[in-house]
């Protein structure tokens, strides 16, 4: 049992280190899996979902780079 | 679709990204190699690339053949968003000077330390550095492999140029290896790490809509445009943090 999670450790590290920005990530595509689906017959609306995503990523990447920096100033200052 | 696309969208990524983790696995068989035994370390090689590619094989073409269109667009979608997010924070912040550089001769020398202090039988075949060789390879192999079959889920065409890509990468370390026989030190690491970031980011937005049922404006033309956006708004996040801390400040990337 104790390799098995091991095993899930090291295969979760090599996708994930900082565990916000994944939560986030996946935060975003939820959120553009539920406006694709309302959209429903509507192309248009749902052909947003793209352009959406890649915002919601690039907001999400800026806002966990500025965390960083935030809390890289604090572990320096201490 | 063309020999030339599928090299573009599959190949290229694949070759740049497996180039990163062959002179990481490289740094480790050096290791073991110079200090302990050459036997075990390239014994250790074999074994970890055989059963890579046996992942590679079973995985890759199973999930290209089994699995819907649309499912595996969306789950391996995920999956490079959220390991080009890992990849490209990672690079931003050591271009900031946030996160220390990799350094390989630093980890060469780590790794040869560890290893001396383990004791050596030289008659014998050397069981530490044949697994330690051999995980090595295997871990940054496992990077290798998720990529390739990342970037090779759109054909069978763009998994064979992905294949060609790492077998290419792994060669090309190999021989700089055996003719050096030192650890690469001059490959731009980081800058190679926060393209290939970029790249995984912008496929993983790409293929995750796709797996929604969204069409993408000018369908695959719009990839390099995205790709192009997200270098910009990275460039822009490295300014910011240099105005944060005009200094740097050099912590674990785990902590920040």
């Amino acid at each position: 049992m104790q390799s098995v999670i091991a095993l899930g450790t090291v295969i979760l590290d090599l996708i994930v280190e900082d565990g916000w920005i994944a939560l986030g990530a996946i935060g975003a595509l939820v959120a553009v899996g539920v406006e694709t689906h309302l959209a429903g017959a509507d192309e248009s609306l749902r052909d947003l979902g793209g352009p959406l995503l890649f915002v919601l990523i690039l907001t999400l990447v800026v806002a966990n780079l500025y965390g960083a920096g935030r809390a890289a100033g604090r572990n320096r200052a201490s | 679709m063309s020999n030339a696309y599928d090299l573009l969208i599959a190949g290229v990524p694949v070759f740049l990204a497996s180039i990163v983790e062959f002179v990481e696995a490289l740094t480790i068989v050096l290791a073991v190699g110079t200090t302990r035994q050459w036997r075990a370390a390239l014994w250790g090689t074999v074994a970890g690339a055989a059963a890579l590619g046996v992942i590679v094989a079973v995985f890759g073409m199973t999930l290209i053949t089994v699995i819907p269109q649309h499912v595996l667009q969306l789950v391996v979608g995920t999956l490079l968003l959220l390991f080009g997010l890992k990849w490209l924070r990672k690079s931003i912040l050591r271009f900031a000077g946030i996160v220390a550089l990799h350094d390989e001769e630093l980890i060469y020398q780590r790794e040869v330390a560890e290893l001396r202090a383990h004791g050596l039988n030289r008659d014998k075949f050397d069981q530490v550095g044949f697994w330690v060789s051999c995980k090595s390879v295997l871990l940054e192999g496992l990077e290798v492999a998720f990529i390739v079959i990342a970037f090779g889920i759109g054909s069978p065409a763009q998994l064979t140029a992905g294949i060609f890509g790492a077998t290419a990468a792994g060669l090309l370390v190999i021989v700089a290896g055996v003719i050096l026989r030192q650890p690469l030190t001059r490959v731009p690491e980081n800058a190679m790490k926060f393209v290939v970031g970029a790249l995984l980011v912008t496929f993983g937005v790409y293929w995750s809509a796709e797996g929604f049922g969204v069409d993408w404006p000018l369908n695959a033309a719009v990839i390099p445009i995205l790709f192009g956006i997200l270098c910009l708004v990275s460039r822009g996040a490295v300014m910011m943090l240099n105005a944060m801390l005009p200094h740097g400040a050099i912590v674990d990337s785990r902590r920040v």
